[in-house]
């Protein structure tokens, strides 16, 4: 029970829609794994953000009047499969609607997000009790641009920017480990995203050639007399190089930097059911650079098939 | 190894460094954004007003002056005009005349790559409908965050841009 609910942590935060303003990075890349002896897993979560201020490249971040109010709603489905021993699966879809309060209005826009794939391998099995050594993986995702971005927009204020506009590969590995009724999670992925086209509006186009980025999640929970509820806290540093354009007018944007902390409540509903309710805040931590911050409630439930 | 060694440092010290540089903790409010920044935008135009040419095109001899209708932010469209004058003979007052090539402005944040959508802008007209000379008018601005962003003024000769001058206004 306390490992499934050690794992359901890391599952939980890597899956949880976490990203208030798709137009700004804040989302990390990190999979849903199947940590315990499943065949395969599905996890269903729902947000609710609101972008809190904006982190400028240089000076101090921006709060946002209360009359300025920018939200989004996220639902998720995530699925992971466990095709051989050591190997499995993923696939995330996130459904997105964002609004925004413009001019006494609050137009809004929804659809789907950016759709992730993803294999992991199993590196370090946990076959028999080791008092030190961690359950480890190793990832590889990809990012498929199958939404609008902020360099696609056609809608006011970005509102239609569900995603990050590029193709995206992402290499990583997680650690996971147990210690009594303590588990820690450590996680991190280097990604690199391609270079795409981007219609700079007056009929010509321009090449958009972004960087590499990462991200990286360090987690401790406890479960109280190993009893089926956990509470656990996390931080995520985000980074993401700046894009250059390439065109008649070449430009380069500064690199994004945010940090995540997220408390979570995790509770084993059923043997094959867990749900977790999840608080994700930006504001907490820094240095936060050339990104908007947010504030983020989320809840997912998770259904697990064992072997 | 020699860095496992260290983690009871290391990671401590990088929790404090992200703790001491929280947003929460050192952040200024959109609503004191006058005060703190000292200047806010109608604050620039009305120092422009005072300098004999706010927005210098040296190339072909002219100046110009943006002001907006009110104090732009991030969840209004922003509305504002822009007056042309010869640098030798005008001023920020008048008499306002054309520039010897249309005009169109465009406006970005310089830290971020992304679409803006582009501003309603012509030339302003009188009661009849006729152009007014030096005269323009632009509508349907937005500013999609907060933080610095740029205007250009482009004196344009078909695709390319004669002469360009920027402002750079805080949101």
């Amino acid at each position: 029970m306390k490992f499934s609910l050690g794992a359901l942590f890391f599952i939980a935060l890597a899956a949880t829609p976490s990203q208030a303003a798709p137009c700004c990075s804040g989302a990390s890349s990190l999979p849903s794994l199947i940590t315990g002896d499943d065949q395969a897993q599905m996890s269903f979560g729902a947000s609710q953000g609101q972008v809190i201020g904006d982190a400028p490249n240089e000076g101090t971040p921006i709060f946002r009047s209360s009359s300025d109010f920018e939200t989004s709603q996220i639902l998720r489905l995530d699925g992971a499969y466990r095709f051989l021993d050591r190997f499995q699966g993923g696939l995330g879809i996130p459904f997105i609607r964002r609004s925004r309060n413009i001019g006494g209005n609050s137009p809004s826009a929804s659809g789907i997000g950016d759709v992730t794939l993803d294999i992991a391998y199993e590196a370090l099995p946990e076959w028999s009790y080791s008092p030190w050594i961690p359950h480890g993986f190793i990832f590889l995702q990809s990012t498929l641009p199958t939404s609008p971005s902020v360099l696609d927009s056609s809608d006011p204020y970005l509102l239609d920017a569900r995603g990050r506009g590029f193709f995206s590969l992402a290499l990583g590995g997680a650690l996971l480990k147990v210690f009594g009724n303590f588990d820690f999670a450590l996680s991190a992925e280097w990604h690199r995203s391609f270079a795409r086209a981007m219609d700079i509006g007056d009929g010509t186009t321009a090449e958009v050639i972004p960087g590499y980025g990462g991200s990286a999640l360090l987690g401790a929970g406890v479960s109280p007399w190993s009893g089926p509820v956990r509470f656990g806290m996390s931080l995520s540093p985000i980074f993401e190089q700046g894009i250059q354009t390439e065109g008649q007018a070449p430009t380069s944007s500064a690199s994004q930097l945010v940090w995540n902390t997220s408390f979570s409540l995790g509770y084993a509903i059923l043997k094959d059911y867990s749900a977790s309710l999840i608080y994700t805040d930006q504001t907490l931590m820094g240095p936060a650079k050339n990104v908007s911050l947010s504030r983020t409630v989320a809840v997912s439930v998770l259904k697990r098939w064992a072997l | 190894m020699k860095l496992w060694k260290w983690r009871i440092f290391i990671i401590p010290l990088t929790l404090f460094s992200a703790c001491g540089l929280s947003p929460l903790a050192n952040h200024r409010n959109a609503q004191d954004q006058g005060r703190d920044q000292g200047k806010t935008p109608s604050e620039v135009s009305d120092a422009a007003s005072k300098t004999p040419c706010p927005v210098p095109f040296p190339k072909t001899g002219f100046c110009a002056e943006l002001k907006f209708d009110s104090k732009p932010n991030d969840n209004d469209l922003a509305a504002f005009t822009l007056h042309f004058w010869n640098a030798e003979s005008g001023s920020p007052s008048g008499p306002y005349m054309d520039p010897p090539y249309p005009v169109s402005v465009k406006h970005l944040m310089p830290s971020m790559t992304m679409r803006v959508h582009p501003i309603h802008f012509e030339h302003s007209k009188d009661q009849d409908g006729s152009p007014i000379p030096g005269a323009y008018r632009g509508t349907e601005m937005e500013f999609s965050m907060l933080g610095a962003w740029s205007i250009f003024i482009d004196l344009k000769k078909g695709p390319d841009t004669v002469e360009e001058g920027v402002i750079s206004i805080e949101i």
